[in-house]
């Protein structure tokens, strides 16, 4: 169980990384069809879904 | 090839996101972001191993998930912080005194509210906005957080296809390719059992069989002229404002009919005043309270006038997306301004100009307190926060599992198993469609084709296999996540979601099941009503 100080901290990071995937996502897979962008997008989104479940 | 085969290991696996979602919140307790967030990973994980999707076939259905979800949360912040900024000033207060006036029976209250105003409010606005207006009001009558959103939720289900100016039903009718004067009036009349329903099924989540008992004439007279309402509309080619003028005319039926015997009133109960206005306070006044929300409303309509919405049509925020096909074979086509927050056609800018408006007004008249705007802010993003990460990550499933053909591929199972009860079934894939999505537009592009294309195949009224498909997903889109979590953030049970859902999900099967068992009535037994 986390001390709820650091899990308010992680829900704010989370809502940051949910917020930085779509540009991320949208740059690597659309605009630039870049597979490391792609998939550093992927990797932020899952990072961001490992703090909601940790987070909520 | 056009997709993933039809197989039961394939159907099974297409609906594990899915049915893990549905477990983790009602079984596990989970929250709405820690229960998204498994179910997206779920998705994803099944999409690129079992379905075929690449690794940019998963971005981009993932940034079209985010897409959608700024397009919901837009609408969420703002609705919220509109709220909480009315509430700050004591505008709720006064708003919920004032319609305690109307009757002074909380059963009537609770139909009236959650029944007509929500309706009303869906027929001129929708995409959450009713929840978002109706259940405060509701709570400021004393009724507790998760009835009102649930009543508000099961209340105006029925308006969402004709709603926000006619677009589902519009979107039925393109994709199907049926004329308006032929789908239209005959969704009506399917629709007329279920308006009915709707409004008895509000008066039992206030009070249980007795509170059904108590009010059943007054629900039947009231659905009956919300229902003609709807039929004549449908019939004069106004489908538009099929939903609003039917509302507003089941709320006048209501009002009148309150204060007569068609309400039984309850024996021994002793019905609470209204709110206690604070003394020494002077009250806002109901017209200043509630003013965002005039606002709203009227600029809603009046952005739906033909030159003003064709001028403001190039004013939007969207991106667009290219198509692709999966390793299976399934084939997702370009989509060009996907989820667009249009200007003067998105709640959340009309949000955002009511409340400036307002806010030069309470400035104006002396009702403004320095700190309120940032007071507000605070509340709205601590209520907002979970909502946030739960739309996202649910969103993010549901395009993932559409854009790797297992949303179609759970609806071609459930065509394909149904056979000649398949009429039963058909609503409930426009009302999966409506869960996944979030609304009833997108389940009739999902499945609109889809249905039609079964029951040409069936020999089955394509018609009303059309029509009950709307039918489904507008009752259904009740219990998406997207709109459900708008409910838990606006009455204040963002972690709770549980307790709405609990309250919504088996009426909301009810209602589906009613339309199901209406379309197989119409195809099997009526067959001279059937189209």
């Amino acid at each position: 169980m986390l001390p709820e100080e650091t899990r308010r901290r992680l829900q704010h990071i989370a809502l940051v990384g949910m917020a930085a995937s779509l540009p991320l996502l949208y740059a690597g897979a659309v605009t630039l069809e870049s597979e490391v962008v792609t998939v550093a997008g992927l990797g932020v989104a899952g990072v961001t879904a490992v703090l909601a479940w940790v987070a909520f | 090839m056009t997709g993933p085969d039809l197989t039961l290991a394939n159907w099974l696996l297409a609906a594990v996101p899915v049915v893990v979602l549905m477990v983790a919140i009602f079984f596990v307790g989970w929250s709405a972001p820690r229960a998204g967030a498994t179910a997206w990973a779920l998705a994803l994980a099944l999409a690129f191993l079992v379905f075929g999707a690449a690794s940019d076939h998963v971005a981009i259905a993932s940034a079209k998930g985010l897409s959608l979800s700024v397009f919901v949360l837009t609408i969420v912040w703002t609705s919220v912080y509109m709220f909480n900024l009315v509430d700050k000033l004591d505008g709720i207060d006064a708003i919920g005194r004032a319609m305690a006036r109307l009757s002074e029976d909380r059963l009537a209250q609770a139909l009236l509210i959650g029944w007509g105003f929500a309706s009303f409010v869906q027929g001129v606005t929708g995409f959450g906005v009713p929840i978002a207006v109706a259940a405060p009001v509701l709570i400021m009558l004393g009724f507790s957080p998760a009835r009102a959103a649930g009543m508000a939720l099961v209340g105006h289900g029925w308006a969402v296809t004709f709603g926000s100016m006619g677009s589902s039903y519009y979107t039925i009718q393109l994709v199907t390719g049926i004329e308006g004067h032929v789908i239209a009036p005959h969704m009506a009349l399917l629709f007329a059992p279920v308006i009915v329903a709707s409004g008895a099924l509000v008066a039992h989540i206030y009070g249980g069989f007795g509170a059904v008992r108590r009010s059943l004439p007054l629900v039947v007279v009231a659905g009956s002229v919300m229902a003609a309402g709807m039929y004549v509309l449908a019939e004069v080619d106004a489908p538009q404002i099929a939903s609003s003028v039917p509302a507003i005319l089941g709320m006048v039926t209501m009002a009148l009919l309150a204060r007569t015997p068609l309400l039984v009133s309850e024996q021994g109960r002793v019905v609470p005043a209204a709110p206690e206005e604070a003394e020494g306070a002077s009250p806002m006044p109901f017209w200043l309270a509630f003013l965002p929300y005039t606002l709203l409303i009227s600029l809603s309509v009046i952005a739906q006038i033909g030159p003003i919405k064709e001028a403001s049509s190039g004013l939007r925020w969207a991106l667009d997306y290219p198509g692709f096909v999966t390793g299976e074979g399934f084939v997702v086509a370009a989509v060009s301004d996907y989820a667009p927050i249009r200007l003067l056609n998105h709640p959340a800018p009309l949000i955002v100009i009511s409340l400036l408006i307002s806010v030069a007004l309470y400035i104006g008249t002396s009702r403004w307190r320095r700190g309120v705007a940032t007071e507000a802010f605070r509340l709205t993003y601590s209520q907002c926060l979970a909502t946030s990460i739960g739309v996202a990550t649910m969103a993010m499933m549901a395009v993932v599992m559409a854009d790797s053909g297992m949303t179609v591929l759970l609806a071609r199972g459930l065509a394909d198993a149904s056979g000649p009860v398949f009429p039963v079934v058909s609503p409930f894939i426009g009302m999966l469609g409506a869960f996944m999505s979030g609304s009833n537009t997108n389940s009739n592009v999902m499945f609109g084709l889809l249905q039609l294309e079964t029951a040409r195949a069936l020999d089955i009224g394509p018609v009303t296999i059309s029509s009950i498909q709307s039918v489904g997903a507008s009752v259904g889109s009740a219990m998406a996540p997207a709109k459900v979590l708008v409910g838990a953030a606006v009455v204040g049970l963002s972690g709770s979601e549980r307790d709405i859902f609990r309250i919504v999900i088996p009426y909301i099967l009810l209602l589906v099941l009613l339309a199901g068992i209406e379309a197989w009535i119409v195809v099997e037994l009526l067959t001279g009503l059937s189209r």
